[in-house]
């Protein structure tokens, strides 16, 4: 499913808080519910090593951004699935598969990826979409109650009715999270991929980053224009043109990809297998 | 009459960089946060506690300089860990019993909260809590992860030697 956020909203909902805005903390279980599916479904792929590396990738690029925290900081991990994806949940939960490691050619190839993810959670796509499903599936119908609860007497009888209104609401925040998890394995509506991609420029190319942008841009076109989730991101060619702009409106002077970023990269990725 | 004035006032209101509502009394939102002694990567103080009470006394980039109410002392932080003192909510895994249902019922707003999380973990079987637990695990990597200072450490070996950001060959 496609979601289109009109700016104004998105304006709204990301800087200016508001009653219907999620809590950080809202944020973070709602990220955790999804994360949760996500390796429920296609299981991680562990490996301390590649943890660590995929992690210090990571936050170079969060760091430099413009969201480096939120509620308990940005976590990267693999999926293991041969599918060519990556994506972002509520709260900076970012996952990369084994499919889409295996595609890339180079670390900053890898760093582009994961600040295209980071982009969105700066962006707050994963927030918007996640409170946009709450609405939807109904979690807010808990809203008043839960509300009512935390104004009253905190007895006992309390208590309990808060432990059927928490059963009755799992199978509901299930149904969140299972249609969020979806939604972001297919990834976002163009517009949001678009301005994603055009940040994720930025951000990797900043001066405490200085990746090359062109890997990423790279990556991008080596991807099948069908098949694989990031084959069915809107208009592949589109966001060549768009990220090669993004290149000559930011005029950088870019340095290209470092051999001994390569190389830390291949080694990296030799654990993957075939 | 000339309007000229009173609409550039208003614009100018209506513009005003939202730095200026930044200023003043805030408290910290996030669990991972941290006082820093100068912007970005400014040496760590300390970790800053969620709901700690704080005066933006300026804000500078993704910055706010803030005074800390606990001991008087200035730090650095990330500006999006603060908000309004009435806008902070407690986080219920905090808190003890005798508070945990108010902060629930606070942070429960939208179901999304530890009791649920418990609940729908519940039914979800053996495959559901393994993937909560590798959650767990993943979260927590690498080791060092809540150690900002040897974060910030390994974060510099790791670009000194990929030759990025200020080891980087163009500036």
């Amino acid at each position: 499913m496609r979601i289109m956020i009109p700016g104004l909203f998105l304006a709204a909902a990301a800087g200016c808080g508001g009653s219907a805005k999620l809590t950080e903390s809202q944020e973070y279980y709602m990220g955790r519910g999804v994360a949760a599916m996500a390796i429920e479904k296609d299981h991680l792929w562990t490996s301390d090593q590649f943890e660590e590396y995929l992690t210090l990738v990571g936050l170079t690029v969060a760091f430099e951004s413009d969201r480096p925290e939120t509620f308990k900081g940005y976590t990267f991990a693999v999926l293991n699935t041969d599918a060519v994806n990556a994506f972002a949940g509520p709260s900076g939960f970012v996952f990369v598969t084994k499919g889409a490691l295996r595609q890339m050619q180079n670390e900053d190839e890898l760093a582009g990826v994961l600040a295209h993810e980071i982009a969105h959670v700066n962006l707050r796509h994963p927030e918007l979409a996640a409170q946009r499903a709450s609405d939807k599936e109904g979690l807010s119908e808990y809203a008043g109650k839960f509300t009512g609860l935390a104004s009253g007497l905190l007895s006992l009888a309390g208590k309990q009715q808060y432990a059927d209104l928490a059963q009755k609401a799992g199978p509901v925040f299930g149904k969140t999270v299972t249609g969020l998890h979806e939604q972001f394995a297919n990834g976002y509506s163009r517009d949001e991929e678009f301005a994603a991609d055009r940040m994720a420029v930025e951000f990797m190319t900043r001066p405490g980053v200085a990746y090359d942008p062109n890997s990423f841009k790279a990556f991008i076109s080596r991807l099948p224009s069908k098949g694989g989730a990031w084959g069915t991101h809107p208009g592949l060619e589109g966001r060549v043109k768009a990220i090669e702009e993004a290149i000559q409106t930011h005029g950088i002077k870019v340095a290209p990809t470092d051999p001994a970023r390569t190389q830390r990269f291949l080694a990296m990725k030799a654990a993957l297998g075939q | 009459m000339n309007v000229l004035p009173a609409v550039i006032g208003l614009l100018s209101t209506l513009f005003a960089p939202q730095e200026d509502a930044l200023l003043g009394e805030q408290k910290v939102n996030m669990k991972s946060a941290w006082f820093l002694s100068a912007p970005a990567r400014g040496a760590e103080l300390r970790k800053a506690e969620d709901g700690e009470e704080v005066t933006v006394v300026a804000v500078e980039g993704k910055y706010a300089k803030v005074r800390i109410k606990k001991d008087g002392s200035t730090a650095y932080i990330i500006k999006t860990a603060l908000v309004a003192p009435k806008q902070w909510q407690r986080s219920a895994g905090d808190e003890k019993e005798g508070n945990t249902m108010a902060a629930q019922g606070l942070e429960g707003q939208k179901g999304l909260n530890p009791e649920t999380e418990k609940e729908w973990k519940s039914q979800g079987g053996p495959a559901r809590e393994k993937a909560y637990a590798d959650l767990d695990r993943v979260t927590a990597m690498p080791g060092y992860k809540d150690d900002r200072r040897t974060l910030e450490a390994k974060l510099r070996e790791f670009r000194k030697a990929g030759k990025l950001g200020e080891f980087s060959p163009v500036q």
